[in-house]
Formats: C-alpha cells, sequence, structure tokens
C-alpha cells in the first residue's frame, strides 16, 4: 500500500515516513499542497496524511481540490492537527477525511489509525471492483438477452412468413372442391378442414403481428389521426356482425378527438376491442363506444353487456395466448388480441385496462393515450 | 386464344393452385418458374396480366420487373405482385408505376379471381 505524507515540515516528513517504513508502507513525500496535487495524480496513493498550514495550499483547500479530482476523490485523507484544535478536526472530517491524527504524533496511534485507514480503502477498492464487474456482467447479460429477442423475433417471423406460402393452396382450394362435392360426408369433413385452415390463416396473420410489434425495429408512422372518426368507421364497417348478432351499438364520444398515433395501429385496436365486445355479447346485448377528453389524455372505453370476466381473467388477460376456459377451443379466437392491444397502447405511450363487475355483468376495456396538441397556425 | 394471365412463382404449389383456379373460371393461363422464363415469355409476346412473386432465388420479383423495364418488354402489360409479406414497403414503391397492386399470400379463390377479373380490364386487347 502507498501512502502519501504532506507537510511543508520536513522534520515532520521524516518522522512520519521513519514510522510508517516500519509498517512496511510505501512512503512517498510532499512539501506542500500544490506538489501534493501533483504526485497524487501520478502516483494514486492509497492514503494520504495531510497536513493543514500549509504556505502554498491549506490542507483544506487541497482536500476539495482532491474531493473534486474524479481519480481521487476516492483516496482517503488523514488530516494532521494539532492537539488543542478541536474546531479544525470538525472541519476537516466534514470536508471528506476520514480521520484526523494530532501532532506531534505517538507512533502507535500513528500506526493504527493508518492501518485503519488502508483497511477500509481495500475494503471499498475491492467493493468498486466486484461492482464493476458485476456491471459488466449485467451489461453482458442483457445484451445477450435483447439479441435472442431478437433472434426470436426473427425467427417467429420467418416462421409465419414460411407458412404463408403452404397455406395458400390450402386456403384457395379447399373451399373450391367443398363447392364442388355433393357428398354430404365429405363436405361436412372438407368444412372441418377448412375451418381449421382458416384459424392457421388467422393464428400466422396474428403471430406475425405480436412479432412485428415486439420488435425494435418497427416503425411507427405518427400522424394526426381523429379517434372520434375512427369509432364511427369502424362501427359502420362491423355493422353487419352488429344486426347478425342483434347488438345494438351506442356511440358517445366528443368529436373531435385527436390524437398522434400510427394510423394503421390505432384501427387495428379499435377493431380488435369493439368485435371483441361484440363476440362475448348475447344477442339483444348493447356495446357501448364512449370517449372523451381528460387533462390532455384521450379516454376511450368500449363496455358491453356481455358475459363480464372473473378478476382472474383479468388478470391475465393481456397475457399472450392466454384464453379464458370458455373459449379454449374457441376457433375464432387466438389468445392474441388483447396482447396485441396493450403492446399497441404501450407503444402509443398509453394505458389500457379491463373492468367488470363478474361473471354476466358486462365488461369495460378502458384505454388512454396522450391527446394531440393541436398548433395554432 | 392468346394466354390472358401469367403466374411468375418459383413455388410450384402456388403455380399450380392459379392455374387451377383460373382455369376453373375460365380463364387462360401461363406458368412461369422464375424470373427469366417470364422474360422469355414476353418476348414470345405474351399480353395480359403478371402475377408475379416478389421472394425468388437467383432473380426475384422486383429484379424481374426491373430487367422487363430494361429491356423494353414492358408493353402494356399490367404486373400484380404476390407476397408474403405485409406491407411490401420501400421496393414497392420506387416500381409503383409498372405494379398496380399486390395480393398477400395466402389468398382465397374469390380474393385471387376479384383481383384478376379487375385487372385484366386495364390489358388493351
Amino acid at each position: 500500500m502507498k501512502v502519501l505524507v504532506v507537510d511543508d515540515n520536513p522534520k515532520a516528513l521524516l518522522i512520519a515516513k521513519a514510522r510508517l517504513v516500519k509498517e512496511g508502507i510505501d512512503v512517498i513525500c510532499a512539501g506542500g499542497g500544490k506538489q501534493c496535487l501533483e504526485i497524487a495524480r501520478e502516483e494514486r496513493p492509497d492514503l494520504i496524511l495531510l497536513d493543514i498550514d500549509m504556505p502554498d495550499l491549506s490542507g483544506f483547500e487541497v482536500c476539495n481540490r482532491l474531493k473534486e479530482e474524479e481519480t481521487l476523490c476516492m483516496v482517503p485523507i488523514i488530516f494532521l492537527t494539532a492537539a488543542d484544535d478541536n474546531g479544525n478536526r470538525i472541519r476537516g472530517l466534514d470536508l471528506g477525511a476520514v480521520d484526523y491524527v494530532t501532532k506531534p504524533f505517538d507512533a502507535f496511534e500513528l500506526r493504527a489509525r493508518v492501518r485503519a485507514a488502508l483497511r477500509t480503502k481495500k475494503l471499498q477498492d475491492q467493493l468498486t471492483n466486484f461492482n464493476q464487474k458485476l456491471e459488466k456482467k449485467v451489461e453482458e447479460r442483457t445484451s445477450r438477452v435483447q439479441q435472442l429477442l431478437q433472434q426470436k423475433n426473427a425467427f417467429v417471423n420467418q416462421l409465419s412468413h414460411d407458412l404463408k406460402t403452404p397455406l395458400t393452396p390450402l386456403v384457395a382450394l379447399l373451399p373450391l372442391i367443398a363447392k364442388r362435392t355433393e357428398d354430404s360426408e365429405a363436405k361436412r369433413m372438407l368444412n372441418l378442414a377448412i375451418d381449421s385452415v382458416n384459424y392457421m390463416r388467422n393464428l400466422t396473420e396474428t403471430i406475425l403481428q405480436l412479432a412485428r410489434l415486439n420488435s425494435s425495429h418497427s416503425q411507427l408512422k405518427p400522424e394526426k389521426i381523429d379517434i372520434a372518426f375512427e369509432i364511427q368507421n369502424i362501427i359502420n364497417a362491423l355493422s353487419s356482425l352488429f344486426s347478425e348478432r342483434k347488438i345494438s351499438p351506442v356511440i358517445n364520444t366528443d368529436t373531435p378527438l385527436l390524437v398522434e398515433c400510427d394510423e394503421i395501429l390505432i384501427k387495428e385496436l379499435l377493431h380488435n376491442l369493439i368485435s371483441n365486445a361484440i363476440k362475448y355479447t348475447n344477442s339483444g346485448g348493447v356495446v357501448t363506444v364512449r370517449g372523451f377528453c381528460n387533462n390532455n389524455q384521450i379516454q376511450i372505453s368500449i363496455s358491453d353487456t356481455g358475459i363480464g370476466m372473473t378478476d382472474e381473467q383479468i388478470d391475465h388477460a393481456f397475457e399472450e395466448f392466454y384464453k379464458a376456459d370458455d373459449s379454449r377451443n374457441d376457433r375464432s379466437s387466438t389468445g392474441l388480441g388483447l396482447s396485441i392491444c396493450r403492446k399497441i397502447i404501450e407503444k402509443s405511450e398509453g394505458k389500457i385496462q379491463i373492468e367488470s363487475p363478474g361473471l354476466g355483468k358486462g365488461t369495460t376495456v378502458g384505454f388512454s393515450i396522450p391527446r394531440c396538441i393541436e398548433n395554432e397556425k | 386464344m392468346n394466354d390472358q394471365v401469367m403466374i411468375v412463382d418459383d413455388d410450384p404449389s402456388i403455380r399450380e393452385t392459379v392455374e387451377i383456379v383460373l382455369s376453373a373460371f375460365g380463364y387462360s393461363v401461363s406458368v412461369a418458374e422464375n424470373g427469366r422464363v417470364c422474360l422469355e415469355k414476353l418476348k414470345d409476346e405474351f399480353k395480359g396480366l403478371i402475377l408475379m412473386d416478389v421472394m425468388m432465388p437467383e432473380m426475384d420479383g422486383w429484379n424481374t420487373i426491373v430487367e422487363i423495364k430494361e429491356r423494353g418488354l414492358h408493353g402494356d402489360n399490367i404486373i400484380c405482385m404476390l407476397t408474403a409479406v405485409n406491407d411490401p414497403g420501400p421496393k414497392m414503391e420506387k416500381l409503383s408505376e409498372y405494379i398496380i397492386d399486390y395480393i398477400r399470400k395466402p389468398f382465397t379463390s374469390e380474393e385471387l379471381i376479384e383481383k384478376v377479373k379487375e385487372y385484366l380490364r386495364y390489358v388493351k386487347k
């Protein structure tokens, strides 16, 4: 270990050096404050014994400057003070010194205090070292995990694309065969196969969408859109589904509700949520879409009078591939719709949540996204 | 009668599917397994709608169109891409004056027929 002793009195330096060398400590001497700073920068001592009264720079000033330098601020400092100088001892400790030794030195006390300070310094160095190693490891792991996630996304992406070509003959030809078949048994088999193929088509498309949303490369094209207008459009587009299921849509929104989002994603989000509401509502029910502006947030809620959800179902609803028990074998559901909705909302810096008073009592999905502040031109 | 539609795809199942579906609806179909064959057929004065796969080995759909353009073989043909990606992106935009639309795989026979019917109308007789 290396100790730098700083004193303008050459005699004091000699004595201190003699006492410490006995301990097997490497001692360097500096005859003043300025020299102390120079040597400290060059030698990086493990401890500095610093006199207070020096003509060129006071010990306090030296201490201040050491604490400002990145490479030296952690070097412990012991002030050398006069026996009766309580004020300076306190000031020294307040400036960041670890200890003080009174002059003239008691040899045993000096060595004991230096040993104690060096022990602490050693532990501190070890700790810093461990910390750095740990940080490096965390960094390595994090980048590995990110790399793996990217590989996973690339894989899912590739797989979904590769599935599309072999699906084409099935999607295109099976319905043609079914149409030509007179045999009712064969027709039944074919319809089963067609349902499966359509489900696979849907699943491939949805997985691809999720992979795209998960990918850090996915590019959003934010533009100013009126959510109220989009809601109306989607309700119109779903009108045949509404009447087929005998469900009435109710729209209650302020207009316009301007947000700055990727248009395709917002349409996807609204379509998912509204068609979900229809799907889980019995004939004769009502789906209500509300929208208003609250404190720079656009808040949208989609409520239905449908089958409702338990708290447990709500807890898991946004997980990928989660399906509530009664829809586990439902071929019209991929279990990915809501997780896609959540991803879209996260990308749009918003929040989404589900509320339901319980089974049979309807569900409300609400989300909020930042309002687009209109620039007055 | 000359063929009305050319399907360019390296995957035989897609070529055959398109051929079967279009024939079933009364269209005559010419088949090319890659960009080179497509170029030859154009030289032999094919006139009609070209359904062009994007991802093909050696010469992909985009490069085939660039070749068609450079060799002056475009004529009055209409080109519609077949693609497994959802958004063909910037390459499609660059060649947009030569491409009328794209059809996403997998497609139903109705989707295919609807587009073929519409775009064949633009082919000058």
